[in-house]
C-alpha cells in the first residue's frame, strides 16, 4: 500500500497553491482532482463547450429557498480559476477587522498578508487592463459613475496583457504548469467521497470506488464539496452551517451608441460608492448571455440578436447577513443548499438594483431590462425606477451567485470555526482545509485574492510548524 | 420512450421563437445534457414533469413529443399562460437553456 505525505484534494486555486508549496518542499504529494485535465485553450471562454466540460453540474444547479439562486462552480483542471473573470481585490481591513474580533482569527496583521498578496500581484502579472483595450460596455459605466458623482474604479485582473493568447493567469496557465514540471502525481476524474483515519493514516475514498493514503490530507474541494465531503467522513462541528454567496442581480441595457463586440469578455470596472454593502459591475455580455438575460421576456425573443451591439449587462452585487446550509443526501455526490434571504437582503438587492438602473440611465441607457421575472418591470426611462421597483414580489426576482464561500470558517472561536487560524481540523491529526470554504464572512467583493493570500500562509505555516 | 424526445420536442417549441432554422437538434443535445448533469434529485423532478407534460398537453391521444410544430407551440403558449409555479420552473430552465444555445456558436464537442 502506498502512503503520500500528503494528498490535496481538488485543484481550484485553494488546492492548486496547496500542492505545489508542498511539491517545492519536496514532499510526496497526490493531488486528487473531480474534474477533466483541461487547459485553458480547450474550450472558448463562456461558451456552451465549456459549460458542459468545466462547470460543476453544467453550471445549472441552484440552493433551494425563495427565491432560488443558481450558482456556478468550476470542475476541471484548476476550478473556478479557469472559467472566473480574473478580477482581483485585497480583502479591507474592516473585514480582517471582523475576522479577527468575531472569529478570534491570529496572525492577520497587515504586513505578514501584505507579503503573500504582493507575492502573487507579482507571480499572476495582477494589472490594470491598457487603456485601449478597455471596452466601450465598461467606460459606460465609469461615465455614468462620473456624472453622479459615485466612486468607480477600474479593477485589476490575473492578466498577462503582453502575451498574445492565454493572457488570463489562471491555475492551470500558473501554479499547475509548475506542478507538471515538478512532477507532481495527479489523478483526474475522481471524486472523493469520505475520508476515514486508520491508525494515524488517512484513507481517502472515492465514488468511483478507488481509495488512495495519505499522513495529511488537505481539502480544498472549495466551498461546497470541501464541507460535504467533512460531513461525509463524520466531520461535523461548525462545518456547512455559515456558506456565505454574494446573491447578485442584473440589469441589461439597451444604449443608442455601440457599445459591445464580439469577444469582449467581462469589462472591468466597479462602482464603490456603496460598498462593501453592495457592489455594482459589469458582466459577461456576448449574444447568447444577452438572449439568456432576456429570454423570459416574452416579447423580446429577438431583441438581443437585432441590438446586441448597443446592449450589455451589469449586475449589483450584495454582501448578505443571510447564511446557507449545506445539506447531504446519502448516496449522492452533489449537497442540496438551502438559503433564505432575509428581507434586509431583499431589500439591499432591490435597492443595489434601483442604484445600478439609475446608473445606466445616467449613462444614457435607452431601456433597462431588470431581471425581474415579468415585463411590467421594464424601464424606459429613469422615472419609472421608483415606481416599478419598489414593490416586488421576492418569487420574482432573478438572482445568481458566483462567489461562495465561509463554510468551515478559520479562528480559534471554538463557537463559530471549523479549523484552527491556519486551516488545520479542530482534534484531527493531519487534516487540513484550504480553500474559500476557510474565509471566515463574506468579503463583498470577488475572493480569489485574498483565498490565494490565505491558502499560501497556511501552506507554509504547515511547512514550517510540521512537515518541514 | 425515451425522455430525451420529450425535452427535444420542448426544445423545438420554444427555439421558434429565437430563430426559423429547421434543425433545433444541436440545441436539444445542450439541453438534454443539461439535465443529464443537474443532480440526481433535480434531475428526477425534471423527469417527473417531463412525463407529465409529455401526457398533460396531449391533443386527442397523441402526447405533446408527438403533436406536429404547430400544435406544440399552441401548447406551450398556454401552458405559459396557466402561470403554474412549477411548470413556470420548467419553462424556465428549458427557454434560457434554449435562448443560450440557439445564440451560440455550435458547441465543439457536440459537433465533433
Ligand atoms: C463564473 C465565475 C466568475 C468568477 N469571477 C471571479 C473573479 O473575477 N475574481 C475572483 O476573485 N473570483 C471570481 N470567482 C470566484 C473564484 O473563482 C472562486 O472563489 C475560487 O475558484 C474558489 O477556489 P477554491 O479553490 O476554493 O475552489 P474551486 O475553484 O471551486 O475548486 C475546487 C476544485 O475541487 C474539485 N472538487 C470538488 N469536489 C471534489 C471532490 N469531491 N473530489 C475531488 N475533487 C473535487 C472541483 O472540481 C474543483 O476543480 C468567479 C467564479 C465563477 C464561477
Amino acid at each position: 500500500m502506498r502512503v503520500f505525505q500528503d494528498i490535496v484534494v481538488g485543484s481550484g486555486p485553494g488546492g492548486a497553491i496547496t500542492s505545489h508549496f508542498l511539491k517545492k518542499a519536496g514532499r510526496d504529494v497526490l493531488l486528487i482532482e473531480a474534474g477533466s485535465r483541461l487547459f485553458q485553450q480547450d474550450t472558448v471562454a463562456f461558451s456552451k463547450d465549456e459549460m458542459l466540460r468545466k462547470y460543476w453540474n453544467g453550471g445549472v444547479t441552484v440552493t433551494l429557498g425563495t427565491p432560488r439562486i443558481p450558482f456556478i462552480l468550476g470542475k476541471c483542471f484548476g476550478g473556478g480559476s479557469e472559467i472566473n473573470a480574473g478580477i482581483y481585490h485585497r480583502a479591507s481591513p474592516q473585514v480582517l477587522e471582523e475576522w479577527a474580533r468575531r472569529f478570534q482569527l491570529r496572525d492577520i496583521d497587515a504586513a505578514s498578508l501584505n507579503e503573500h498578496y504582493e507575492y502573487f500581484e507579482k507571480e499572476l502579472t495582477v494589472s490594470s487592463m491598457p487603456d485601449s483595450l478597455i471596452p466601450k460596455a465598461s467606460k459606460v459605466l465609469a461615465e455614468g459613475a462620473r456624472k453622479l458623482n459615485w466612486k468607480c474604479f477600474e479593477v485589476p485582473r490575473w492578466f498577462d496583457y503582453d502575451k498574445a493568447e492565454n493572457q488570463k493567469q489562471t491555475m492551470s496557465e500558473t501554479f499547475l504548469s509548475r506542478n507538471i514540471e515538478l512532477d507532481l502525481e495527479m489523478v483526474f476524474e475522481k471524486t472523493v467521497r469520505k475520508l476515514k483515519q486508520e491508525n494515524g493514516i488517512w484513507r481517502v475514498l472515492t465514488f468511483e470506488g478507488d481509495s488512495y493514503h495519505a499522513e495529511n490530507i488537505f481539502v480544498c474541494a472549495g466551498a461546497v464539496q470541501t464541507p460535504s465531503i467533512l460531513m461525509r467522513s463524520g466531520i461535523g462541528r461548525n462545518v456547512g452551517k455559515s456558506l456565505q454567496l454574494h446573491p447578485t442581480i442584473k440589469a441589461t441595457a439597451l444604449f443608442d451608441d455601440e457599445i459591445n463586440t464580439e469577444g469582449m469578455g467581462v469589462p472591468v470596472h466597479q462602482v464603490r460608492e456603496f460598498s462593501p454593502a453592495i457592489s455594482l459591475g459589469c458582466s459577461i455580455s456576448s449574444l447568447p448571455y444577452l438572449s439568456l438575460a432576456l429570454s423570459e421576456f416574452k416579447n423580446y425573443p429577438t431583441f438581443a440578436r437585432e441590438n446586441w451591439k448597443r446592449m450589455s449587462t451589469y449586475y449589483a452585487m450584495i454582501r448578505p447577513e443571510s447564511c446557507a446550509r449545506i445539506i447531504n443526501i446519502p448516496f449522492t455526490r452533489d449537497p442540496v443548499i438551502r438559503y433564505d434571504l432575509s428581507d434586509r437582503d431583499i431589500a439591499n438587492l432591490l435597492f443595489g438594483l434601483k442604484k445600478l438602473c439609475q446608473l445606466l440611465f445616467a449613462a444614457g441607457a435607452r431601456k433597462v431590462f431588470p431581471s425581474l421575472l415579468d415585463e411590467k418591470f421594464i424601464l424606459d426611462s429613469e422615472d419609472q425606477i421608483e415606481s416599478k421597483l419598489t414593490r416586488v414580489d421576492r418569487k420574482l426576482i432573478q438572482l445568481m451567485s458566483i462567489h461562495l464561500f465561509g463554510s468551515c470558517p478559520m479562528g480559534e472561536n471554538p463557537a463559530l470555526c471549523a479549523t484552527d487560524s491556519y486551516g488545520r481540523i479542530n482534534d484531527r491529526e493531519g487534516l487540513y482545509v484550504n480553500d474559500a470554504s476557510l474565509l471566515c464572512t463574506s468579503l463583498g467583493l470577488n475572493p480569489q485574492g485574498t483565498l490565494m493570500c490565505f491558502a499560501r500562509r497556511n501552506v507554509l505555516h504547515f511547512l514550517e510548524t510540521r512537515g518541514g | 420512450m425515451h425522455i430525451y424526445h420529450i425535452f427535444s420536442a420542448f426544445t423545438y417549441a420554444l427555439g421558434r421563437q429565437y430563430s426559423d432554422k429547421k434543425n433545433f437538434n444541436a440545441d436539444a443535445d445542450f439541453v438534454y445534457r443539461q439535465y443529464r448533469n443537474l443532480p440526481w434529485y433535480f434531475r428526477v423532478v425534471f423527469a417527473c414533469l417531463a412525463l407529465f407534460l409529455d401526457l398533460a398537453l396531449m391533443k386527442g391521444l397523441v402526447p405533446f413529443h408527438r403533436l406536429q410544430l404547430r400544435d406544440r407551440l399552441h401548447k406551450v403558449e398556454r401552458l405559459k399562460r396557466l402561470n403554474l409555479g412549477v411548470t413556470n420552473d420548467f419553462l424556465t430552465f428549458f427557454n434560457g437553456l434554449t435562448a443560450f444555445s440557439v445564440y451560440s456558436g455550435p458547441s465543439r464537442e457536440t459537433t465533433g
